[in-house]
């Protein structure tokens, strides 16, 4: 492959600019700066694509607004001339290949023309330039065989880098002695995982021992058990035999006891029973004593009582006499109260009789006077008449007088207002005189108005007059204006106005002289309708005058006589009223006569009637009526009570003389008063009826004691025949002997109790009745208790400690059971080894590809190194001009021996600078002409050889002149340098200024 | 003429779960008592299903670590079966074998654990007996075709053969008590249930021969549902069903990322994908594989993991993203590499050798205090690891011209 033409639309700071290469060698020089790194990269950017912007290359992208890209021209020995071309698009750019036989294609077909080479391949066997010197220089010892020999393999120190880096990797993962990296410390780790996980297990085996120790435990816990049960309870039985020892040996001795009393007979109870009978028998013969001792004691005050047997049969008699005593006392008051109303009755009488003051005699009076109650009414009647004619006059008489004074005096005020009237003449006169005022009054205010009115059409004819004189004014002046135009006119000739002002003139003149006429008509009529009212006005003011005689006095007295007349007339007519009532009066008195007559006879018959005198009966008929009546009474009475006290007395006789008849009979014939009498008597026989009492109770209480003398005795046998039971059952005669058999008696009965109670608690016991016999033989059941204990303690604690065994055993087992530690353990453990494996696979991979790397290395340098090796001898023959013949791959590892034309072998390392830099060359150089001597693509060298001298730069030049097959872009700042080339194929760059520099 | 029963294995009881960095505590917690929630949930189905009984085709513990907290959660499983007269048949496998040195618990009456040459045990309901078949392990390594030993045993209404063992021809498992179907199917059995296998699979369904797969995965490796077989046997026929009693289900999760251009794109894809599995019943341990990734942008994978585990926090039904792997496509980069340099012939060609692997690996797996830890490495994990280190070198050959 050739390049022809390199065309850059905008690359860095390059813009549209062209580059014709025909030669098989070109230069490109320029000073630093200049562009030609910028080109490089462009050639190789065209054919590779633009740096994406992840790679560290510069991407030459242009600052301004330049197209970014560009093309190259090609020739390819197969195909011809091909352009490509390649502008900003996706990252690495849009390329656009053609081909001469104008096929066209993208990065496919780009592909296909570079043989699959890219960038890197292109650049590590291609180019060169400093870089891959400088590593020469830099690079000592196995490092610089290793680059050569990555170089002689790939063209690059790609292999070096790598295997660098692989170890790298290896490294940082595993060392066979180290600590640090990651596997060494993991496998560190897992080992401490491992132990633990394993100590864990030994735990766990231990298991089944501890299940096997756990029931051996339980066994053993269960077989104690039993045992303390058993030892317990036999200790339980030792105890209660040391309780209930006394009480087995009482027993005993009170069986003993017993047998003796075997003959012993006693009545049940014998003793109390005894006991009981004998004090009911002294009691009763204490009762019965002192029954006989109050018997004779009431038979002795039975007659030491006297008695008055008498009294005691007169005693109703007595009594009788006795209780009427205070009949006695209050007949004695009802005497006293009798008198004294009948002299208060008297003195009545008495009083009343001075009251009426008759003549007649009493007797007659009080029989023969009539005081019925028809009586008492007609007097009563008569008596209140006789009063109102008394008034009835009284009132008439005043009357009369009353009626003459107001006769009298109503006569003199009519004859007074009679003299004061007017004579009837005066009175016509006064009267026509005030009818004519008023007319002269109305013709006046007439007068007025029609003065007004005659002013008023004054005034309007005046008005029309002025009118008219105005419009007489106006007219003519238009009349004359008219004519004045006319005339003008017909001296100008005009005709027609002449005409036309004439006939307007003539026209109005007519109307205002009918309107005149109109006027005037109407101011004629105005002057008539004038003198009429005039007329009228001048009449009334002739009536005036005439009337001008009335006066305001007059008048006044025409009214006052009116009044007067008006008062008169009603006076008259009150005169007449008075004189009917003055007759009325005179009527009534002869009236009131004749009734007073008819009532003098009837007080007459009445007085008759009562007996007593007329004069009385006139004056007070009624009352002299009431007065016979209430001393008629009240002799009635006196009398009644006249009757009761002869009654009175003769009662009082007869009780006091019965009293004195008992007194004197059965009391000493001494005088006492009556009431003394009464209270003696009475005590008397009081007395006598308590000592009766007396006598008859104690009777009564004799009785009742022999009765119960009778029950006593009864009671007392029964009960000694009860004791002689006793005795003879007890076999005895004497109290002495009977109470020495109860003492025996009570004493076997003490024992048998005991006895019943002792063999109650061994009942209790929970010793046996048939056990007792072996436990009297034991000799000290104390001493045996205390060994019992003592074991049962034992014991014990060892139950306790078998159980704590058991739980810790359980918790050991329940721990493993549980996966414990062991579980965690080993799933940590696991997660270990996972990880480490994984770290280990890891490793594994850098291992595997390392030693890949090492043995192609192997295959590489015996299969295909030797033919590269053969023409790099060539080459480093040619430039070192035959100092060093031969190249030979180190037998380990990477790297090569250099022979010497004296058949000395130098490493690398070995060598100098200069022959160092030259065995590098030679060994690229050998690649491009041996392994990709196919691809023929062009040598692209940067300045490669600025430390070399003039021969061995002519030398290096001339060997790349024989690789005919390449054609060689040579960058340069060097001048010296263009020497060794054609001018022909030479661009020289111009230098540019730094501000634009890229 | 109908028997019921339950067919499980591989309970691996208590058995650690790895490979889980920055799992939080609670996760983890509910990871560790998985083995036992899913054995659990095994009875469960057990009881409320009212089987005759269950069959435990071996490996019920996790082996040298048969824990003691394992056998006693067990024996307390079996005495609730017992509680409900559920008679329980089981063998011991390759991992709880015989004569391990592990302590031994009681199991109640209602437990018959076969012996290690292969025995019959009878179970006789209602007139209906059927006969059982089967052997423990003895030793950890049991090579010999025990399937040669079984042999039918009349008279019983039903045979059923239990056998933990792998079939003869998958690669995957190193073989112990080896078999062919053909030669179950000559054993004339009703049912053949077997062990060791943890993947699920019904090997024929007349009669039907059924690895049960494990009742809960323990990691990546072993995805999906795990539970146990509900089996109703009749006359000639018989019914399977399958009740799930994983806790967490391990789920690999691929994920085409030709689409995605950038990081962010990648993570919301990741995320899509994981919200898409969550169900909020069961809980997810998830294996990311990222495929066909071509983005420009570096990036660690530790980042992405990171960023994705910070999502999840129910402990109830949660979704962890335990791992990713990302594979990038190499293929085009080996091609190029070819052309560029007859040195990555010689690469390629060197890969190759296994030898070399082996050379490589040797300074930890043959150290004689770390490979105690470490496991043999299988031809497949070589194969993987070569690949990975193949990739690693290539990719570090060509990024480090970069």
């Amino acid at each position: 492959m050739e390049l022809r033409k390199i065309t850059i639309y905008g690359y860095g700071k390059l813009e549209n600019i062209t580059f014709s290469i025909h030669s098989p060698i070109h230069v490109f020089y320029g000073e630093n700066e200049a562009g030609k790194s910028t080109i490089m990269s462009f050639i190789h950017s065209i054919l590779f694509g633009f740096p994406t912007k992840q790679q560290t290359e510069l991407r030459y992208e242009p600052k301004l607004q330049h197209k970014y890209g560009g093309k190259l021209e090609i020739f390819l020995p197969e195909i011809g001339i091909a352009t490509i071309e390649r502008v900003k698009g996706k990252s690495s750019g849009d390329v656009t290949v053609t081909l001469e036989d104008g096929r066209r294609g993208q990065e496919e077909l780009l592909t296909e023309l570079l043989a699959g080479i890219d960038k890197g391949l292109y650049q590590s066997i291609f180019s060169f330039n400093l870089h891959g010197l400088q590593n020469v220089q830099q690079l000592r010892g196995e490092e610089l065989g290793r680059f050569l020999f990555s170089t002689g393999a790939v063209g690059s120190d790609r292999l070096l880098k790598v295997e660098n880096e692989l170890q790298k990797e290896l490294d940082i993962r595993y060392k066979p002695s180290g600590k640090k990296p990651a596997i060494n410390e993991k496998l560190q780790a897992l080992r401490d995982k491992h132990s633990q996980l394993k100590s864990a297990e030994k735990e766990n085996n231990q298991y089944e021992h501890l299940l096997t120790k756990k029931r051996k435990l339980e066994k053993e816990k269960q077989l104690i058990e039993a045992d303390l049960k058993k030892e317990e309870h036999e200790k339980r039985l030792l105890e209660e035999w040391i309780k209930i020892r006394g009480i087995v040996q009482e027993k005993e001795v009170l069986e003993q006891k017993l047998a003796t009393y075997k003959e012993l007979h006693f009545p049940q109870n014998g003793l109390t029973r005894w006991e009981a009978l004998k004090e009911k028998l002294l009691s009763i013969e204490a009762e019965i004593r002192n029954v006989e001792a109050r018997a004779l004691e009431i038979d002795q005050e039975i007659s030491s009582i006297p008695t008055q047997e008498e009294l005691l049969s007169a005693e109703h008699n007595i009594l009788l006499a006795v209780e009427k005593f205070p009949v006695y006392e209050q007949l004695q008051n009802r005497q006293t109260q009798v008198e004294n109303q009948m002299k208060k009755i008297e003195e009545e009488i008495d009083s009343l009789k001075s009251k009426l003051h008759l003549p007649i005699e009493e007797e007659i009076l009080l029989k023969e006077s009539n005081t019925s109650i028809f009586l008492k009414e007609q007097c009563a009647q008569a008596a209140s008449k006789q009063r109102r004619l008394k008034e009835q006059k009284e009132e008439l008489d005043e009357r009369l007088k009353a009626e003459q004074a107001a006769l009298e005096s109503l006569e003199e005020a009519v004859k007074i207002d009679k003299q004061k009237l007017l004579p009837k003449e005066e009175r016509a006169r006064l009267e026509e005189h005030v009818q004519s005022d008023h007319q002269v009054r109305w013709n006046k205010e007439k007068a007025d108005l029609l003065s007004r009115e005659i002013n008023q059409l004054e005034d309007q004819g005046k008005l029309e007059e002025k009118r008219m004189k105005k419009n007489t004014i106006i007219t003519s002046g238009l009349s004359i204006f008219l004519l004045l135009v006319g005339t003008g006119a017909l001296v100008f000739g005009q005709w027609v106005l002449t005409i036309i002002c004439f006939t307007v003139c003539v026209v109005y003149f007519f109307v205002f002289l009918s309107g005149r006429k109109l006027a005037k008509n109407e101011i004629r009529k105005k002057e008539h309708k004038l003198a009429l009212v005039k007329e009228e006005h001048a009449q009334l003011l002739v009536t005036f005058e005439k009337g001008q005689g009335v006066s305001r006095y007059e008048t006044q007295k025409l009214e006052e006589d009116t009044t007067r007349r008006e008062k008169f007339t009603q006076l008259q007519f009150k005169l007449e009223q008075q004189n009917e009532s003055y007759e009325r009066v005179l009527q009534g008195f002869e009236k009131w006569e004749a009734n007073f007559l008819s009532h003098q006879k009837l007080l007459r018959q009445l007085a008759n009637e009562l007996k007593i005198p007329y004069e009385l009966a006139t004056q007070q008929i009624y009352d002299a009526f009431l007065l016979i009546e209430e001393w008629k009474a009240k002799d009635r009475e006196r009398n009644s009570y006249l009757q009761e006290f002869k009654e009175i007395h003769q009662e009082r006789e007869q009780i006091i003389s019965k009293i004195s008849y008992f007194f004197e009979q059965f009391m000493e014939n001494e005088k006492d008063t009556i009431a003394n009498m009464c209270y003696r008597l009475k005590t008397a026989l009081t007395e006598e009826k308590k000592k009766r009492d007396r006598i008859e109770a104690l009777q009564r209480k004799k009785a009742d004691l022999s009765e119960a003398m009778d029950k006593y005795q009864t009671e007392y046998n029964r009960y000694l025949e009860e004791k002689n039971d006793l005795f003879s059952i007890a076999g005895v005669t004497e109290e002495e002997t009977f109470h020495e058999k109860a003492a025996m008696e009570m004493e076997k009965g003490k024992y048998k109790e005991r006895l019943a109670t002792i063999n109650g608690q061994l009942e209790m016991a929970n010793i046996a009745k048939d056990q007792i016999p072996f436990y009297q033989q034991i000799l000290d059941p104390e001493l045996q208790l205390e060994e019992k204990k003592g074991i049962l303690d034992r014991l014990a604690s060892r139950i306790q400690q078998l159980v704590e065994e058991v739980a810790a055993t359980n918790f050991s087992i329940s721990r493993i059971e549980s996966g414990g530690t062991y579980t965690d353990l080993l799933h940590t453990f696991k997660q270990f080894q996972s990880e480490f494996k994984e770290d280990v696979r890891e490793w594994a991979k850098f291992a595997v590809a390392k030693q890949l790397l090492a043995k192609t290395i192997e295959q590489y340098k015996q299969k295909q190194l030797p033919a590269m090796l053969q023409k790099a001898e060539e080459n480093l023959a040619f430039l070192t001009e035959g100092k060093y013949i031969r190249i030979v791959p180190k037998e380990e590892g990477a790297g090569f021996l250099v022979e010497s034309h004296h058949h000395l072998f130098y490493e690398a390392k070995e060598l100098s600078q200069g022959t160092t830099e030259q065995l590098y060359l030679s060994i690229r150089i050998a690649l491009a002409q041996t392994f990709y001597q196919n691809f023929g693509f062009p040598f692209i060298i940067d300045d490669s050889f600025v430390n070399f001298d003039e021969k061995r730069t002519d030398k290096v030049i001339q060997l790349l002149k024989k690789c005919e097959q390449n054609q060689l872009i040579f960058f340069t700042c060097h001048r010296h340098l263009l020497k060794y080339f054609p001018d022909e194929s030479l661009h020289v760059l111009p230098a540019e200024e730094r501000e634009t520099s890229l | 003429m109908e028997i019921s029963f339950i067919h499980c294995a591989d309970l691996h009881l208590d058995s650690p779960m790895v490979g889980l960095k920055n799992l939080p505590v609670t996760m983890h917690t509910k990871l560790k008592e998985s083995t036992f929630t899913a054995f659990k949930k095994v009875i469960d189905t057990a009881i409320s299903k009212k089987v005759d009984f269950m069959i435990i085709a071996g490996d019920i513990y996790d082996g040298e670590d048969r824990s003691i907290k394992a056998q006693i959660r067990f024996r307390d499983e079996m005495l609730r079966l017992e509680e409900k007269q559920i008679e329980v048949y089981l063998v011991h496998g390759n991992h709880d074998h015989l004569n391990g040195s592990w302590v031994q618990i009681e199991l109640p009456p209602n437990v018959h654990v076969f012996p290690s040459m292969v025995s019959v045990k009878q179970f006789v309901k209602n007139n209906l007996s059927v006969n059982l078949y089967g052997f423990s392990y003895e030793t950890r390594h049991v090579k010999e075709r025990k399937i040669d030993e079984y042999a039918r045993r009349d008279p019983a209404h039903f045979h059923i053969g239990i056998l933990h063992g792998n079939l003869e021809g998958s690669t995957e498992h190193s073989s112990y008590a080896p078999f062919q179907v053909k030669d179950l199917l000559a054993k004339k059995m009703d049912y053949w249930a077997l062990g060791h296998i943890h993947k699920r699979g019904i090997l024929e369904s007349i009669p039907p021969i059924v690895y049960p797969g494990n009742i809960q995965g323990r990691h990546k490796k072993e995805t999906g549902i795990k539970g146990c077989y509900y089996v109703e046997l009749r006359e000639g026929d018989a019914s399977l069903e399958f009740f799930p009693t994983s806790v967490v289900i391990w789920e690999t999760v691929k994920i085409d990322a030709s689409t995605v251009k950038t990081f962010n794109d990648l993570y919301m894809l990741c995320r899509k994908q994981i919200d898409e599995i969550g169900d909020g019943k069961s809980s997810f341990i998830i294996t990311l594989e990222i495929e066909q990734l071509r983005i420009e942008e570096s990036f660690l994978d530790s980042d992405l993991l990171e960023i994705l585990q910070q999502d999840e926090v129910d402990a109830d039904s949660f979704v962890w993203v335990s791992s990713i792997k990302i594979q990038e496509n190499t293929v085009w980069l080996k091609e190029n590499l070819l052309r560029e340099s007859a040195f990555y012939e010689e690469l390629f060609a060197v890969t190759k050798d296994s030898e070399l692997l082996n050379e490589a690996v040797a300074p930890l797996f043959q150290h004689p205090k770390v490979h105690r830890f470490l496991e043999e490495l299988t031809t497949e994990e070589k194969k993987e690891l070569a690949e990975e280190a193949e990739d690693l070198l290539l990719t570090m050959l060509v990024k480090s011209e970069r």
